[in-house]
């Protein structure tokens, strides 16, 4: 069930110590996944056994990462693997059908719909498809997160922060042009923009670099890298090692909805596993 | 048997308490709009446009037709055109009934028939999700500025409506009776009463209500696949029609017992 279809239930606040007391066991009760996250830093986010059903068919089995603050995790396989869907349940737009997602200690599922929105506002989510506002101006795309999380930002600082943020891109397109009058490329990168335009805290990122020709991802890439500079958590799905070794300290490798390996980067790469080995090289 | 009978009873009626949330909470967030009508004013302006502005003309053709037609059909009875039975006839057919009805319609086939069709698509391209992903409420964002949108632009267009289906009414009895269009008006104003203009609008806004949220629920039952939305769009356009035609029966019966105590 995707979130828009449950938005308007009203829902309970996060009993506090019933979270901090799960996410001990699940730090603690976890020693290979626990071994690279220092024991007092609350991870930034926890994808808690989860799984997802769709028509009776188990389309993702028992996932279970942990995020720690200004870690980037990689997530790795083959089309249809899961990675959009582990990326879309980990930043609440879809539920689990089993397991708890935890933002910060919280439970996404038990948030009241203030504190979901304050979450929305604290993460940014790449889409593979760009998933731009099409009845909007690319302008517009960009300025609507900033005017809906600061709804007292005068006019003047929106434009200017949009300004920046296409500079920042280098991006030399008409702003005003809606998104189907652009590339594909150029809705990615605006798509990317759109995500990072309020600062976020943790940042989703949906195969980034898919559609752009090499000089675009030369950029992105080295817009991920200063977001992992300043701190940011980043979960990055892509087919593309080439991000995955610039960027990921741990990645987890997916399977016809199984995660066959999950750890440091090296370690992963390193395993002696047949199945693990199978989908390194289809991917590769 | 009764075991599938039963799960169906309990579907439906899921489904139906679904829906009455949905409304609720639709309805609930439009007293809060002022909160964000930052950005969702510019969304009102282009429904009240699209829904008002731009069915002028249709509107316009229908009712005067409307109007014309009511005269031209009636002027077969010899004391149809007699008296102020006319001008009684006209208010209650034009202004009580087929003003807001037939506006209903319009809007229904233009507009609702939009709403259910646009949400539905931005469903499918992933735009709600990216609502959610900024902390916007997809709802409250996209559903409160059509919900208010509407209902004023079904308002506002059931009054014109009635105007013009009037105008027409009187154009074509001014050349059969060849009495002046001034003392037509002046005898139709005479007889109108305020009941008749409160079940117009009484009735122009429950419709308005009706078309705005049936259109906005089926557009967000999109789950996947644009094969969908066409479904959705049907859905909302024959239910609206129903919901709309049980209104105005309640509306004439509940205005029926007041007369009536």
């Amino acid at each position: 069930m995707t979130r828009k279809s449950q938005a308007w239930e009203s829902q309970n606040e996060t009993d506090s110590s019933l979270v901090a007391n799960s996410l001990e066991t699940l730090v603690e009760g976890d020693v290979s996944l626990s071994g690279e996250i220092p024991r007092e830093q609350t991870p930034a986010l926890v994808l808690d056994h989860i799984s997802f059903e769709f028509q009776s068919q188990h389309v993702l089995s028992h996932l279970h990462l942990l995020l720690p603050e200004g870690g980037v995790t990689g997530v790795v396989g083959v089309s249809g693997s899961g990675k959009s869907l582990v990326l879309k349940m980990a930043a609440g737009l879809i539920s689990p059908s089993k397991g708890r997602v935890f933002y910060r200690g919280n439970d996404v599922a038990m948030m009241s719909e203030a504190a979901y929105q304050r979450m929305q506002s604290q993460t940014g989510f790449h889409f593979q498809d760009a998933a731009l506002w099409a009845n909007m101006s690319l302008w517009d795309n960009l300025a609507l997160p900033l005017m809906a999380a600061h709804p007292s930002m005068d006019e003047a600082t929106v434009a200017h922060l949009v300004q920046q943020a296409l500079d920042d891109a280098k991006l030399r397109i008409n702003p005003h042009l809606r998104p189907a009058e652009v590339s594909l490329g150029h809705r990615k990168m605006v798509g990317y923009l759109r995500a990072t335009m309020n600062q976020p805290a943790l940042l989703f990122l949906d195969e980034p670099s898919s559609f752009l020709e090499r000089g675009s991802q030369r950029v992105l890439l080295n817009m991920l890298s200063a977001q992992k500079a300043k701190g940011v958590t980043m979960l990055l799905a892509t087919h593309n090692f080439e991000y995955i070794e610039a960027l990921a300290d741990s990645i987890a490798v997916l399977d016809e909805g199984q995660c066959v390996a999950y750890g440091p980067k090296s370690d992963v790469f390193d395993r002696d596993d047949a199945r693990l080995k199978r989908v390194l090289r289809e991917l590769m | 048997m009764l075991g599938s009978l039963g799960q169906s009873v309990m579907r439906k009626a899921s489904s139906l308490m679904y829906a009455l949330e949905f409304s609720l909470f639709l309805m609930k967030e439009t007293l809060f709009f002022h909160r964000r009508k930052r950005i969702g004013i510019r969304v009102l302006v282009m429904q009240i446009l699209f829904t008002g502005v731009e069915a002028l003309a249709i509107v316009s053709l229908l009712s005067l037709g409307i109007g014309a037609v009511i005269i031209i059909q009636g002027a077969q009875l010899p004391q149809f055109l007699s008296g102020d039975l006319l001008y009684r006839i006209l208010i209650i057919v034009i202004t009580r009934e087929l003003g807001p009805l037939l506006t209903a319609f319009v809007v229904i086939a233009r507009s609702g028939s939009a709403i259910s069709t646009e949400l539905g698509n931005m469903v499918v391209s992933h735009e709600m999700e990216a609502y959610l992903s900024v902390g916007i409420h997809p709802v409250a964002q996209l559903g409160v500025p059509r919900l208010l949108g509407v209902t004023l632009s079904m308002v506002l267009l059931t009054v014109y409506s009635n105007v013009m289906g009037l105008l027409g009414s009187v154009g074509v009895s001014s050349l059969i009776t060849h009495v002046r269009a001034a003392d037509h008006f002046a005898a139709l104003f005479a007889n109108m009463h305020f009941a008749d203009v409160a079940v117009s609008l009484t009735k122009a806004f429950v419709f308005g209500v009706i078309i705005a949220i049936t259109s906005v629920f089926h557009g967000f039952q999109v789950q996947r696949a644009v094969t969908e939305v066409p479904v959705q769009t049907i859905r909302s356009i024959g239910r609206s029609i129903v919901f709309c035609i049980i209104a105005d029966g309640l509306i004439i019966l509940l205005t029926a017992l007041g007369v009536a105590s």
